[in-house]
């Protein structure tokens, strides 16, 4: 009886509006976030952006002193990019491959939610196009939701969703006809929830890396599908042979070595439903042989009371990561400026995708963000740099994704609903 | 025949409003009746695989929950509604305070199913301990509570016609 009154005390005080005051989304930001307590509302705060694509010459905003413009357009949902040596662009234009089925009545709530915010106009294409010139043509299909590109010499690796290919690439090549080798399997379907397999070579070229996303939002598809997931694998080039290189990672993405060094560096997804500013999504190095919490803490040893079993060793080896986003902002590209086009500010800083939030009652993300680096480390907090992709109107024009830097230190950016790859340059 | 039983009807429970209306017909009787013992399952399904789930925290048993919840809820709504309807339309529909009671507790009961509802659309553990379980034991109980006032109105106004 206790135990009921105690329960629906929290449930009146979960239903109650939220207080008035504002959460400053930057205490957020940088090492050591501002974590309130969890939150379990009776229906989560939600909010979705009506998808309204880019009309008559509108184009996302960029700070003073620099100039954005389509460096394509009428792109198939370019989810991610990577920049051939010879300065041609590879655009990936994917999406999920579907297999999540219905298996509670909220799945069924939760597509009407997200049904409106989808991509405008074609289908997903499952293919790499290739910008050369400043015109794009297909350059290679019959992929299964493809996401991480990494060429080492003249093997170009393609990380499906359920596999990691292995095609021969030659400088200049416009098409692929090879149908390539299978250098290792992936964990793809059957629920397949976080399906974006990350890809970047170490800088030797001997070892690949594959960021592999959980199998649900907090195990509520069962313990048993997050097998080999919520890791960052680490591949043998040569034999295809793998070991979880870091794990406790939710979602990671825009998996990238920070130039120079052995560093490998990461932005993942953390966990939704704990309340609008919980759990804040990170940027982190990421170190070998680590626990980074998920599914039983967060932020080092924030137990989630979600998950049970729970499990006090593996709480007690969780690292906390570096550097936190702010919550939801949802992350899914990486790209360090070791250009020199950009001023001195942004000298080997971070830029970040942040494709944009739902679990909260104000949008967060939706923009590109920008990181300053100094000694090799994060700092400060997260300048907002390419802006726009949503208006007053709660409208979104379209939602940045995988960001690279081309040959000439300009920033593009893919756009998954405005089909658009950008150019981000240093107006002279 | 129909008649005769009105009429019996009336006798035991007089009516204050006007005599208009048909008088509920015995299928109409017996439809709503099997809304309520599908409520009555699903809810008592939904509780019991919040208690396996809470011995076992195996997903399989908090998926059973969500569904029967969302189809007890669905089966509580359609008794919620045909009872206002049959308040307004049958004329022989009765007006005991016991029936009242019947349906201030089914109607508490869809209150407190549809937040269990709301509890179990979370993921893992919480979705069922503390609140969740609560709900689904109370939304059980307040049915079973409004299952005995409505016999009590039956075996007050209602004459089972043999033939």
């Amino acid at each position: 009886m206790k135990l009921a009154y105690i329960s629906l005390a929290a449930l009146l005080a979960a239903s109650l509006p939220l207080a008035a005051q504002e959460f400053d989304r930057s205490s957020q930001m940088g090492p050591n976030p501002n974590l309130p307590e969890p939150n379990s509302y009776l229906i989560p705060p939600m909010k979705t952006a009506k998808p309204v694509g880019w009309q008559n010459g509108e184009m996302p905003k960029v700070p003073d002193g620099f100039k954005i413009e389509a460096l394509a357009k009428d792109l198939k949902h370019p989810r991610n990019l990577y920049v051939l040596p010879n300065g041609d662009v590879l655009v990936v234009e994917s999406d999920g491959p579907g297999f999540e089925k219905v298996k509670r009545p909220k799945a069924i709530v939760m597509q009407i939610v997200m049904s409106g915010v989808g991509a405008e106009g074609p289908k997903p294409a499952n293919r790499i196009s290739i910008i050369h010139d400043g015109r794009a043509s297909v350059f290679l299909e019959g992929l299964f939701s493809p996401f991480g590109v990494v060429l080492v010499g003249n093997d170009l690796y393609v990380a499906n969703t359920d596999s990691i290919m292995r095609y021969q690439y030659h400088d200049g090549d416009l098409k692929i006809t090879d149908p390539g080798t299978k250098l290792t399997d992936l964990p793809g379907g059957p629920i397949d929830h976080h399906w974006t397999k990350s890809l970047t070579a170490s800088p030797d070229g001997t070892k690949l890396y594959a960021g592999v996303g959980s199998n649900s939002n907090i195990t509520e598809n069962g313990i048993g599908a997050e097998l080999d997931r919520a890791q960052i694998w680490e591949i043998d080039r040569a034999t295809g042979a793998h070991r979880p290189y870091a794990t406790g990672l939710r979602n990671p993405n825009g998996l990238t070595f920070y130039p120079g060094s052995q560093t490998l560096y990461t932005v993942v997804n953390e966990r939704d439903e704990l309340g609008p500013n919980l759990v804040p999504d990170y940027m982190t190095s990421v170190k070998d042989g680590a626990f980074y919490g998920w599914p039983w803490s967060y932020y080092g040893q924030h137990v989630d009371p979600r998950v049970m079993p729970q499990n006090p060793d593996m709480v007690a080896k969780a690292v906390a990561p570096d550097y936190a986003l702010s919550s939801h902002v949802a992350p899914l590209g990486l790209a360090f400026n070791i250009g020199t086009q950009f001023p001195d500010k942004y000298k080997g800083g971070a830029f970040i995708g942040e494709h944009g939030s739902w679990d909260r009652d104000e949008f967060n993300g939706y923009q590109v963000g920008f990181v300053a680096f100094a000694d090799g480390k994060p700092t400060g907090k997260v300048e907002p740099f390419v802006t726009g992709f949503i208006d007053d109107k709660d409208q979104s024009h379209g939602r940045p994704v995988g960001v690279a830097f081309d040959k000439d230190g300009a920033l593009l950016i893919a756009d998954d609903q405005g089909n658009t790859v950008w150019k981000v340059t240093a107006a002279k | 025949m129909t008649q005769a039983i009105v009429e019996e009807t009336y006798v035991v429970t007089p009516a204050v409003e006007e005599e208009i209306g048909p008088s509920q017909s015995g299928v109409s009787f017996y439809l709503a009746s099997m809304l309520f013992g599908a409520t009555l399952v699903c809810f008592a399904g939904a509780l019991l695989a919040d208690y396996t789930y809470l011995g076992d925290p195996d997903i399989a048993w908090s998926n059973f929950s969500t569904w029967l919840l969302a189809f007890g809820e669905f089966f509580i709504a359609l008794v919620v509604l045909f009872g206002i309807i049959g308040y307004f339309v049958y004329r022989d529909f009765p007006r005991s305070a016991s029936n009242w009671l019947y349906g201030l507790f089914v109607l508490a009961a869809a209150i407190t199913g549809l937040f269990d509802n709301f509890i179990h659309t979370h993921d893992g553990w919480t979705s069922v301990a503390g609140t969740g379980i609560t709900l689904s034991a109370a939304t059980l109980v307040l049915l079973l509570i409004g299952g005995l006032f409505k016999l009590a109105t039956l075996s007050q106004t209602y004459v089972v016609d043999a033939r």
